[in-house]
């Protein structure tokens, strides 16, 4: 549709209902939501036409109606974006999968079930990694998403020509803006709360759900981190290099220890090659702790990276893999 | 007259609930329907329509649906449910109750 300004209008109003709803996170929502803008537009500039208008200034006065574009954006934004998952949801999944770990850590003491155990444990792991991944992602969409609001309230108020009193916490907005006596005027000053007040509220998703991820961040980034740690030390064959030779059967090999040397019950091994072939003694820890152990004459002994038992050398999986890292860059220079 | 924001900020809702529930209708027919029953009084902000109308509707008082305007041409038409039919009338109430209490105290002595 054009006029005789050469106005397309029907690429008008595509344009401007994509602004509209630029904000809108969910592709399906932003799809319904622009034509649904789209058509009230048209219903308007239809209206305006009538009364003798131009296309395009029927567009304007279409547009006029609708009231600023950026309040809608965050209005917009704020109904539309909210937190799929549900906190009933979210809270329970974790709790249930803390006690899932928990349960099957102690089970694991039992031989006869070790492997299935092992294996539901290391499902358990991923889970909490993959859950503090989520809280991850969501503090950092959280924080953009505050930004992004303090951002288009400061262009509201430059382009209307309001000046704003910066609360705290944003007092470092003041550093940034380019009027730093903020003094507050304006005659629509009730916007300009409430969208703070909106920002504040409990119902939206900005600040109080930004408290929320600043500590849903810790706990993300302690079981990301823990879970990673979990493996490099329970499971060093995950991080086997590539020019090691493959392990074999951890269960049919006797390591030939020293007289009066026993390994303890619940620690168990795993031969590993170095690559000049000399046989390197691995010993795979049960999950979490550290060092090894073994009995000498007797006496409870610890191995905390490594230790030369006769022609057996004894290690732990963070010291083996610390020993095979270390090869590795001797080799490179 | 031109009303204050504060004002219609306490009864847009109700006043969209009300007209969706005489009948289903479509984003810009509320525009026109308001502003006509309140003798041009009310012109409501019709960028902030459609946020209010959304929040209704997950709000589970809408439902919403396509279907063919009087122009022939298809739109997204909003229809009140049950709870909403409950809602407006808690929320009438409470409006009338509130209006009244007002009129009481604007009432009072004369300035």
């Amino acid at each position: 549709m054009t006029d005789k300004d050469d106005f397309d209008l029907g690429e008008a109003i595509e344009r401007y209902a994509t602004h509209l709803a630029h904000d809108i996170k969910s592709r399906r929502r932003r799809a319904e939501v622009k034509q649904e803008y789209a058509e009230h537009i048209e219903d308007a500039v239809y209206a305006y036409t009538l009364q003798g208008f131009e296309n395009s200034e029927a567009f304007r006065r279409a547009c006029d109606d609708l009231g600023d574009a950026t309040r809608v954006q965050t209005l917009l934004a704020v109904v539309h974006n909210k937190d799929r998952l549900p906190r009933w949801v979210k809270y329970p999944l974790i709790v249930f999968t803390a006690v899932l770990v928990a349960v099957l850590y102690f089970l694991i003491e039992n031989e006869s079930f070790r492997d299935w155990y092992v294996l539901l444990l290391q499902l358990g792991v991923l889970t909490l990694c993959g859950i503090g991944v989520y809280y991850l992602v969501l503090f950092f969409r959280a924080v953009g998403i505050r930004r992004a609001a303090i951002r288009k309230l400061l262009a509201y108020a430059k382009q209307n020509g309001h000046t704003l009193r910066i609360a705290h916490p944003y007092r470092s907005l003041v550093r940034r803006t380019t009027r730093p006596e903020l003094i507050y005027e304006a005659e629509d000053k009730r916007y300009i709360i409430s969208l703070f007040a909106t920002i504040r509220k409990k119902k939206t998703l900005h600040l109080t759900d930004n408290g929320l991820y600043s500590y849903s961040a810790k706990i993300g980034y302690g079981l990301l981190i823990g879970g990673i740690q979990y493996y490099r030390t329970a499971m060093p064959g995950l991080f086997r290099p590539k020019n090691m030779a493959p392990m074999p059967n951890a269960h049919s090999h006797v390591v030939d220890l020293p007289e009066g040397v026993h390994l303890m019950p619940d620690v168990r091994y795993e031969e590993h090659y170095s690559p000049d072939k000399q046989n390197i003694n691995v010993l795979m820890l049960n999950p979490i702790p550290l060092d090894v152990d073994y009995l000498q004459n007797g006496q409870l002994q610890k191995v905390r990276d490594d230790a030369l038992l006769g022609d057996v050398r004894l290690w732990s999986a963070s010291g083996f893999l610390s020993y095979i890292e270390g090869e590795r860059i001797k080799k490179r220079h | 007259m031109k009303i204050s924001k504060e004002l219609l900020k306490g009864s847009t809702s109700i006043m969209v609930l009300k007209m969706i529930a005489e009948g289903d209708c479509y984003g810009y027919q509320i525009i026109q329907k308001i502003a006509r029953r309140s003798g041009d009084v009310f012109h409501l902000n019709e960028g902030t329509l459609y946020p209010i109308l959304h929040t209704l509707e997950k709000e589970g008082y809408l439902e919403s649906y396509r279907g063919e305007s009087e122009t022939g041409r298809e739109r997204k038409y909003y229809s009140i449910t049950a709870q909403g039919k409950l809602h407006l009338a808690a929320r009438i109430e409470e409006w009338c109750a509130y209006t009244e209490a007002v009129d009481e105290v604007l009432a009072g002595e004369s300035v």
